[in-house]
């Protein structure tokens, strides 16, 4: 059997990209968000944390947002942010990495209007 | 043209007179808080879509080769559960995850549960491309079958209607009598079972049908009945029948 990709992740762009107005851009990762906090089965284990630590949101290489997620956040986070336009479009690029090392990226062409 | 639009107007306005007052059945969809909603229907937030990609990838590698249209499998949704003899056993209520257990099964020849990741995937998968079909469980053709379907779908109904757990609660005074009213915070809706499995918020995760029947039981205090069990199958097929006609929702999210 394939095995599958754990962390799937959805990066969208929302809106027409007319040059000088703003679209939205969503990200969608597959991650459990575990606190650490929480009990296993038999109530005694604690179910070891792992959390997103780092997500980079950058256009044509230049840093949109650099958030540092903590526990706070539900499982499967969902984030947005909302962007001009440049003249030229560009290239969206999302990365991020947990606490226990794995990392995770995707790419959309923004073609600009 | 317009007289034939005359008539069939005239006709329509003379008989629904005479039409029987209809009870109106509700998907839960229709009991989601506004923001809910929006997010169950925004393919870019709806966190179901990460299961739907993971049994895309999962039904290019495996399934395939043996099923070509995905259209054809899913119309499987809307008509499971069935009841399926395997080989030198006696027949069973089967619904959609025993069946991809099963399928799994023999590609790789390991048992899996069905709150595994790549059961619910495909389930989801499945469960996405089936969606808008209208749900229609038929009864077996077979005689011998027919009866044991029957007994089932009475068993299922007794379950239904049976005051269980500390609580003392049976599912129709909640899903039948007391729908649209608050439990918590959240709105009761009626037993319609059109979308599933769900993306539950406060498991923070997707879960069959199995586990939010289980979850029902240990709300009213009940002794849980065991994944895959007999009881679980026969109260899922009479509430599968009870929405016989709906049109299916595909995956759905919950509070």
């Amino acid at each position: 059997m394939a095995t599958l990709n754990q962390h799937p992740i959805r990066l969208s762009i929302l809106g027409t990209p007319k040059v000088g107005q703003e679209v939205e851009i969503r990200v969608l990762i597959g991650h459990p968000m575990e606190t650490g906090y929480r009990l296993g089965e038999g109530g005694n284990d604690r179910i070891p944390k792992n959390i997103i630590e780092n997500i980079v949101i950058k256009l044509n290489q230049q840093v949109l947002m650099n958030a540092d997620l903590g526990t706070g956040i539900a499982a499967n986070p969902l984030l947005s942010i909302f962007v001009e336009v440049p003249k030229d479009g560009g290239m969206i690029s999302v990365e991020w990495r947990d606490d226990l090392g794995k990392q995770g990226r995707a790419e959309k062409m923004l073609l600009a209007i | 043209m317009n007289i034939l639009k005359c008539f069939s107007v005239l006709f329509f306005i003379v008989f629904s007179y005479h039409l029987p007052a209809q009870v109106i059945r509700q998907s839960g969809n229709q009991f989601l808080s506004p923001e809910m909603l929006k997010l169950q229907n925004d393919p870019n937030g709806n966190p179901t879509v990460l299961w739907i990609d993971q049994g895309q990838e999962l039904w290019n590698a495996n399934c395939v080769k043996c099923h070509q249209e995905i259209k054809e499998l899913a119309s499987a949704v809307v008509r499971y559960p069935i009841l399926k003899s395997k080989l030198g056993q006696a027949s069973k209520v089967w619904n959609i995850e025993d069946q991809i257990i099963d399928c799994f099964g023999k590609i790789s020849q390991e048992s899996l549960s069905t709150e595994h990741q790549n059961v619910l995937a495909l389930s989801i998968f499945l469960s996405d491309a089936a969606k808008g079909m209208p749900i229609h469980v038929d009864e077996p053709n077979i005689k011998k079958d027919k009866q044991l379907w029957q007994e089932q779908m009475i068993q299922g109904a007794a379950i239904y209607t049976r005051r269980q757990g500390r609580l003392n609660l049976s599912c129709t005074q909640c899903h039948d009598q007391n729908i649209g009213k608050n439990l918590r915070s959240d709105i009761v809706s009626p037993a319609y079972l059109t979308g599933f499995p769900i993306y539950r918020q406060s498991w923070q995760t997707v879960g069959s049908i199995d586990r939010r029947l289980r979850a029902c039981y240990s709300g009213v205090q009940a002794t849980v009945p065991s994944t895959q069990s007999s009881e679980l199958r026969a109260l899922e097929l009479f509430l599968k029948k009870r929405s016989e006609g709906m049109l299916w929702d595909g995956p759905s999210i919950r509070r």
